[in-house]
């Protein structure tokens, strides 16, 4: 607790130095990567993962039984989803943990985010609440593209599916997002200050 | 002209505490603004620092109640005699540790507490290929001896059946407390396997009539699926290569 206290302070007082004397890109770099790192501890395995863990599998069993994939998930095990497979009948337990639940590349965003000069406080909260959400849906939807390729590709595509397929849809998903929250806001932005 | 002057200082004190109104909407809005930005701040912190742990770990002592819950297959009942019919099977992990946990629950004589013994095994299939019998595959032979305190005596076996390891413990219900119930653990370290890999495992149980669980196929699992390193730094250097080489024909053109 000491150490986690210790830590925040010092980095929100390097950043306050870094804002002060107005070094932006070592203001900026600081704070985003630090503010990472500190989300990314505090997370760990903290009520916000467990709710989230817990949600993105509710979702996921909702979602799958829509599709007709049998699922079962349970109370305590947070983001455990246990799916029967249709083509070899057996079953693959699927555990979201804080690497699969989205929440790393959560607080990536958050700290990218909230220490972005170009935008003001408006701009910060409601591109957080927009951010989140789209996170969240985008690795709904890598948790549904690896579960559909296990079930139609057997398990033996499992590694693959998981590893490459379902990386890659979610990457070229946060690319779009991070199109809509950092580039286009700043070109717009360039465009306005060019324009006046 | 009284009227229109009139008229004209009212639409001056009109504009102007419109514009004193607008002044105020945009301070409040910001302070709101403010608010909620603070709002989140304390959240992530507070709740990072309060960092609640929900699932309570599971410990061997042969009670069950931190099972409650966890990831399990149920099996029909009544598909074998009451001492080795297999009603349910869990499975679960602790936070920073590298054992595999395991639960099995059986039908037993129901109000009438179950002395006899049952054997479970539990097979591995530690290279998640569908086949058991390979010297690199796992199974568990697991004695279950309610009268005698619960005793719970497990062997190691490679698929091929050599012989690897044994362990024992009073991690079942023992005869007064129902005889249904056993727990048991496996070292990641002695089953050689790494905690991200994916592994097949079913269980069955050897008496009168034999029982399965599942009754067909088997289950998949990763017990704690974090990418390997070797990956991550792999796809971020294939990542920085990519990058690189895109800007630099973009700054060449």
């Amino acid at each position: 607790m000491i150490y986690w206290i210790l830590g925040t302070l010092v980095w929100a007082l390097i950043g306050y130095y870094l804002h002060k004397h107005r070094i932006w890109i070592f203001y900026y770099t600081w704070t985003a990567v630090g503010l990472t790192i500190l989300a990314i501890l505090a997370v760990r395995s903290s009520a916000v993962e467990y709710m989230v863990e817990q949600w993105t599998g509710l979702f996921l069993h909702q979602g799958l039984a829509y599709l007709g994939i049998k699922t079962y998930i349970f109370d305590k095990a947070p983001g455990t989803v246990l799916v029967l497979l249709a083509l070899e009948n057996s079953w693959t337990c699927i555990d979201i943990d804080i690497e699969c639940s989205g929440l790393l590349e959560s607080c990536v965003l958050l700290g990218l985010l909230w220490f972005f000069p170009a935008f003001n406080y408006r701009q910060r909260v409601s591109y957080t609440l927009s951010g989140l959400l789209a996170l969240f849906i985008i690795n709904l939807i890598r948790l549904y593209t690896i579960v559909l390729v296990i079930n139609f590709g057997g398990r033996d595509t499992l590694y693959i599916a998981h590893t490459l397929i379902g990386r890659l849809v979610f990457f070229m998903l946060v690319i779009v997002v991070y199109w809509y929250l950092f580039t286009r806001p700043s070109l717009q932005r360039i465009w306005r200050q060019d324009n006046v | 002209m009284p009227f229109a002057r009139v008229a004209g200082m009212w639409m001056i004190i009109a504009k102007s505490t419109a514009n004193r109104g607008w002044e105020v909407c945009v301070r409040v809005y910001s302070s709101i603004m403010k608010f909620l930005w603070c709002c989140f701040l304390t959240i992530v912190f507070l709740g990072g620092i309060v960092s609640l742990t929900y699932a309570s770990p599971i410990t061997l002592d042969g009670k069950f109640a931190d099972w409650d819950g966890q990831a399990c297959m149920n099996d029909r009942a009544y598909d074998s005699n009451p001492s080795g019919d297999i009603l349910k099977f869990y499975w679960a992990t602790n936070d920073n540790e590298s054992n595999l946990y395991f639960m099995i629950e059986r039908r037993g004589w129901g109000d009438e507490h179950d002395p006899v013994p049952t054997i479970y095994r539990l097979n591995l299939d530690l290279s998640d290929n569908g086949i058991y019998h390979n010297g690199n595959d796992r199974y568990l032979l697991i004695q279950y001896h309610p009268f005698l305190d619960g005793l719970v005596a497990i062997d190691l076996y490679k698929g091929n059946g050599n012989y690897m390891k044994s362990y024992s413990g009073n991690w079942g219900e023992n005869t007064p407390g129902g005889g249904r119930k056993c727990e048991f653990s496996v070292s990641m370290d002695d089953l050689h396997m790494f905690p991200a890999q994916s592994i097949r495992m079913y269980v069955e149980s050897y008496h009168i009539i034999n029982d399965r669980c599942p009754d067909s196929g088997d289950i998949q699992w990763s017990p704690i699926p974090i990418m390997p390193l070797w990956a991550l730094i792999s796809i971020f250097v294939v990542a920085l290569l990519v990058g690189t080489y895109f800007i630099r024909k973009r700054m060449r053109a």
